[in-house]
């Protein structure tokens, strides 16, 4: 199928070995990583952009467990990354100002309204989920707009403080410490999704994506997985969204708004769903072209980043990662599991 | 002239630091407004007044290159702002900034802006408390919401319009302001026949204005939102026969901005409303100052009070900047300058405070009338020196 799967007549007959081949991390794959951390020696590299870029992966890649995994559209994922913003908030506002812990602590609920989600939405399919989560996202929108009280509004919550992490490294406006706190946490939580997607629960993901008939055939437990991935999906949101908050100090509706939602699934389209670095890619690709069209031509922005974005998915149909893996296989002329 | 003034700044600094000095130090100002959106018309008027002012008084006031770095804020989202702010602050390493425009993002850069010590002019937000203890280096050019929301209502009372009715749009400043009213109405021995608090997404206002005829209040007081809820309500009350009925409208110059009045139409005619700013506002400086805008912006851009409160920080910054000169740029006096400063600006004379940096200026109360066949706010009268508090 592409680079990172290997190709089916490698398959060994032990179900152990195919998993542990599976597993098998990639020269790439850490080469990949240590860009990313190298990015912090880079001298006038804005450590607070990157940070963000950071984020918006994970957000993404959180997204991807739904959509390229198990084949599940959501137009409401803001939720559960707002959920996760919210409640590292409301942590900060009310003298919870551990990070590490709050962070915890976010990812828990968000993956328990994750869950809920999921129960909701096993049934439904296609464009009636499409519908369903999107009017989850509206609902939890206006809630928190109306309920000023409560999140402060329009205003967003005031009032957030936050520790240092490990009570040595205070988040700064320099964006030294959000940037290792966000890739240490993106890491840490990618590492364990890819265990994730690389065993046999995520086969069993892919199973349903592909075929959930056949799957119910084999014994599957196809709609229970509906609300485990949703589950996992939304606890990595919340997490990003955690990070948001305490990376910033700052939380208000914007973070759980529909723009949101649609902006992450932009984002893993143009990374290119199913393959966990879709979303970072795609978020490396469209946050530094927002910032850098917003910086230029402060008015117009909005129609360059349109325009780009739709010249981008018409010359990579599938996303920039899986065309480029494409391009790769062709250009070593099918040689299959030597992808560098 | 330019020579020798260098060359002893030079010589005057290298006494004091090795560093070398350049002849001319560019000063770097961010310009934080909203550019996109249903909000952009703040940066627009921010951009048209920026440029003006720079052509009519050169762009090196005291000797300072101005460079200016904009943003799109993309309007109320203190994500954004914020991550605006620390971006120009830290990346382009700004030393003045022009917003960011609205209240929550006003909130959200003040940390930023007291730690890296940036001097900011608030010209688009007007909650209370936002300038002073929790953003030190901050000026407020725009107003504050009390001096718009009190002194309607000694003038109601003043007219003989004691019976008030208020309607507020239900979000924060709504509450804010009408919080405001009620307490100055109260004061000038007015009565309060009802209050109501409308949504912020329901034109349709037929069932409220039905409460205000059964109050029979000799006036009602409006606070909305710029924009569609101000042009629909004054519209349903002068549909609604009210207004011909002989029931005084007022309310804050939202209701009347110029940015629409003529999408209002001639149900805006009578309507009273207190303002900071008109452009009918009779002083030689206002005549000029609009004279020019309306050649550099055309006919169909009005102007509105972002414009007079861009123009009014850049006057700010050029007066702050003068008393530097020959100086390297220092953040702190420039922010301890203007404490106290009072300038002439297009909308009439306006002091910034001593203790906190909050704006201290002249209210008016205006009528909106035809003027030459255009629809303007005329002031018929002027309270002076309004407090912020």
């Amino acid at each position: 199928m592409s680079v990172m799967d290997p190709a089916p007549a490698q398959i060994s007959t032990s179900g152990r070995d195919y998993f542990a081949t599976l597993a098998r991390w990639k020269i790439w794959e850490i080469l990949f990583w240590a860009a990313l951390a190298g990015c912090y020696f880079v001298p006038e590299m804005d450590r607070m952009l990157m940070s963000r870029v950071i984020i918006w992966g994970l957000f993404a890649m959180s997204l991807d467990i739904l959509l390229g995994y198990r084949g599940i559209p959501s137009l409401g994922h803001a939720v559960f990354f707002g959920t996760g913003a919210y409640v590292a908030g409301f942590c900060g506002k009310y003298g919870w100002t551990e990070p590490i812990s709050a962070l915890f602590f976010a990812m828990a609920i968000a993956a328990a309204l994750g869950w809920l989600t999921g129960k909701l939405v096993q049934r439904v399919a296609g464009v009636g989920l499409l519908m369903v989560t999107l009017g989850l996202n509206l609902i939890l929108f206006d809630f928190v707009l109306r309920s000023t009280d409560l999140t402060g509004g329009d205003d967003g919550l005031q009032g957030i403080v936050i520790a240092p992490v490990l009570n040595m490294f205070r988040f700064d406006i320099y964006g030294r410490t959000a940037f290792w706190y966000a890739l240490v946490v993106a890491f840490i939580l990618f590492v364990a999704a890819r265990i994730l997607v690389k065993s046999p629960f995520g086969l069993a993901l892919i199973g349903a994506r592909e075929n959930p008939r056949r799957m119910i055939t084999l014994g599957a437990p196809v709609e229970g997985d509906v609300s485990r991935a949703f589950m996992i999906a939304a606890a990595l949101a919340g997490a990003a969204g955690a990070l948001l908050t305490q990376t910033t100090q700052t939380v208000a509706p914007p973070t759980l708004s529909f723009q949101r939602s649609a902006d992450v699934l932009v984002i893993l389209i143009i990374g290119g769903a199913g393959r966990l670095y879709g979303g970072f890619i795609g978020a490396i690709v469209f946050i530094l072209l927002q910032d850098y069209l917003s910086s230029i031509s402060p008015v117009y922005w909005y129609f360059w980043i349109g325009l780009l974005l739709v010249v981008i998915v018409s010359f990579f149909r599938k996303g920039l990662l899986p065309s480029l893996d494409a391009l790769l296989q062709r250009f070593i002329k099918r040689k299959p599991d030597t992808p560098s | 002239m330019k020579t020798a003034l260098s060359i002893l700044a030079a010589a005057a600094l290298a006494t004091v630091s090795t560093q070398p000095t350049l002849a001319q130090e560019t000063v770097k100002i961010g310009v934080l407004q909203s550019y996109s959106g249903i909000t952009s018309l703040g940066g627009q008027q921010t951009d048209f007044a920026i440029k003006l002012f720079m052509q009519k008084f050169g762009e090196t006031p005291g000797g300072f290159k101005l460079q200016l770095i904009r943003r799109d804020t993309t309007g109320p989202n203190p994500e954004v702002a914020k991550r605006l702010v620390g971006e120009v602050v830290t990346r382009e390493k700004v030393q003045l900034l022009i917003g960011p425009d609205f209240t929550p993002n006003t909130l959200a850069a003040a940390p930023i802006l007291s730690e890296a010590k940036v001097p900011s002019f608030v010209t688009g937000a007007a909650t209370t408390g936002i300038v002073g203890e929790k953003s030190p280096y901050s000026t407020r050019t725009f107003f504050a919401t009390p001096q718009l929301c009190k002194p309607l209502a000694p003038f109601a009372v003043k007219q003989g319009w004691t019976n008030i009715f208020v309607v507020v749009a239900d979000f924060a400043p709504g509450h804010e302001c009408e919080k405001f009213f009620m307490e100055a109405l109260k004061e000038a021995n007015g009565t309060l026949v009802g209050n109501l608090r409308t949504p912020l997404s329901n034109p349709e206002y037929s069932g409220y204005i039905q409460r205000i005829r059964d109050a029979k209040p000799d006036g009602v007081f409006i606070f909305m939102p710029i924009g569609e809820l101000s042009i629909g309500i004054v519209r349903a009350l002068n549909d609604s026969g009210l207004k011909a009925s002989g029931l005084k409208i007022m309310g804050t110059g939202d209701i009347t901005d110029e940015g629409y009045i003529d999408a209002v139409g001639e149900a805006a005619v009578g309507v009273i409303t207190s303002g900071i700013y008109s452009t009918q506002h009779d002083s030689a400086l206002n005549k000029e100052f609009v004279k020019s805008y309306t050649a550099l912006a055309g006919e169909k851009n009005r102007i509105g009070w972002t414009a007079v409160s861009a123009w009014d920080a850049m006057r700010l910054t050029y007066d702050a900047l003068e008393a530097q000169k020959g100086q390297k740029f220092d953040g702190e006096k420039f922010a301890a300058f203007l404490r106290g400063h009072k300038i002439e600006s297009p909308r009439g004379p306006i002091t910034i405070d001593k203790s906190n940096g909050d704006i201290v200026q002249n209210v008016y109360i205006r009528r909106a009338e035809r003027v030459n066949g255009v629809l303007q706010n005329v002031e018929i009268e002027t309270f002076k020196d309004v407090s912020f508090k």
